[in-house]
């Protein structure tokens, strides 16, 4: 093998490489705001539908705004959309999305803040990449789910505070699902005038 | 002129991806148990194969031929990507029913075996062709194998209602191993019918 072979062939690869990713990176910013308003409606919106269980008479998802919640490494916004129900034009409730690590990756859960109350409303998945059938079960058991609701924002509600009960053979899960509603109510804590 | 017409036939009956070369079998099995997902997955490969096809033709002369593998892959990938950001921006139903089975594509044998075996030799008009040819006999054979079984399983047809509201539907069709006797009496079938032209014309 000659130098100038290996030249060429690190030419091609690094010009192949190079071309593609810039033309990928074209498409991704093309379809963003598409892909965007895919996931809201298909995945947030029907969750946020679970989740809210007061009586609101306004669009939440039309009615969404973004606030900042933080940077991240690189110092970069980390940036998250609130979903206000209002009745009558008062905000009974909010929306919004918060993660927590589950057994394979985040575990993305909407919950909904009962404004008055100072309570939580209810929760709902909304991604994931848990085990079908075993960590997915957590899901699917209500008693679960369900003790979530109209808890204070007080409780501790984060795994091992002794709140929250896990359901049996997904741990993971339930930790997972238990941390990312504790990660909102803080969210909610710290950023309430943002929400609002 | 003929040639191009032979490249572009050979893969919707002589060369039938799916049943003369049993090559890309795991997604053909997994997606096939409903007509309008074996569309779907049928579309996006054409896309990729037309794609992949046109560019190794092009640039068949500056590929070295050493990496000649990555540079394949890196072009299917690549492709793939695209539709799969596509369907999720414009097919979301879709795309939730394919699910993983679309960044799969890429290790999809049929596509390489095509860049490996012919367009890497051939001209880009005969590649266009062949990729052609030879996605649309993939998709075809998708959306029979998935008729039967959702005809059979579920007694739909592209989601419509075909058999009679009081025909249950033979959950065994639906599953994995339906798919693997439904694609084995296919084979049969295309096999025999093969033998039986062959028999009585001169062999092609």
């Amino acid at each position: 093998m000659t130098a100038r072979e290996i030249v060429r062939m690190v030419l091609v690869l690094t010009i192949v490489t190079g071309i593609w990713g810039g033309l990928l990176s074209l498409v991704k910013i093309a379809t963003e705001d598409q892909i965007q308003y895919q996931r809201i409606t298909n995945i947030k919106a029907p969750a946020l539908k679970r989740a809210l269980t007061v009586e609101y008479d306004n669009d939440p998802i039309k009615d969404r705004k973004t606030i900042v919640i933080g940077t991240d490494s690189k110092g970069k916004p980390i940036e998250r959309a609130v979903f206000p129900a209002k009745q009558k034009g008062k905000i009974v409730a909010v929306g919004f999305e918060a993660y927590g690590g589950g057994y394979e990756g985040d575990i993305g859960v909407m919950l909904t803040i009962l404004v008055e109350e100072d309570t939580l409303g209810s929760i709902a998945i909304t991604t994931h990449t848990e085990t079908p059938g075993v960590g997915t079960i957590a899901f699917q058991n209500d008693t679960f789910m369900n003790q979530f609701k109209n808890r204070s924002l007080n409780t501790n509600l984060s795994p091992g505070g002794g709140n929250v009960d896990a359901v049996t053979g997904a741990t993971y899960t339930s930790d997972g699902v238990a941390k990312a509603v504790q990660q909102g109510i803080e969210i909610y804590k710290k950023h309430k005038e943002d929400i609002l | 002129m003929s040639r191009i017409v032979d490249e572009f036939t050979k893969g919707l009956w002589k060369e039938i991806p799916p049943f003369r070369f049993v090559l890309g079998l795991c997604p053909v099995l997994a997606v096939t148990s409903s007509v309008s997902s074996a569309l779907g997955l049928g579309c996006g490969v054409i896309f990729v194969l037309m794609v992949s096809n046109t560019l190794v033709s092009t640039f068949r002369h500056h590929i070295p031929s050493k990496i000649r593998v990555p540079v394949f892959i890196v072009i299917i990938a690549s492709a793939v990507t695209i539709v799969e950001l596509m369907m999720e921006a414009y097919f979301y139903s879709l795309y939730e029913v394919l699910g993983i089975w679309i960044p799969l594509i890429v290790v999809n044998c049929l596509i390489l075996g095509r860049a490996e075996a012919f367009a890497r030799k051939e001209a880009v008009h005969l590649a266009v062709a062949d990729g052609l040819g030879m996605g649309i006999g993939f998709t075809t054979s998708l959306v029979v194998l998935a008729s039967i079984r959702e005809v059979i399983g579920a007694g739909t047809w592209f989601g419509l209602q075909v058999m009679p509201k009081a025909y249950l539907g033979f959950e065994l069709f639906q599953r994995p191993p339906g798919a693997f006797i439904c694609l084995g009496l296919m084979l049969a079938v295309i096999n025999f019918i093969s033998l039986k032209t062959e028999k009585k014309g001169a062999a092609c």
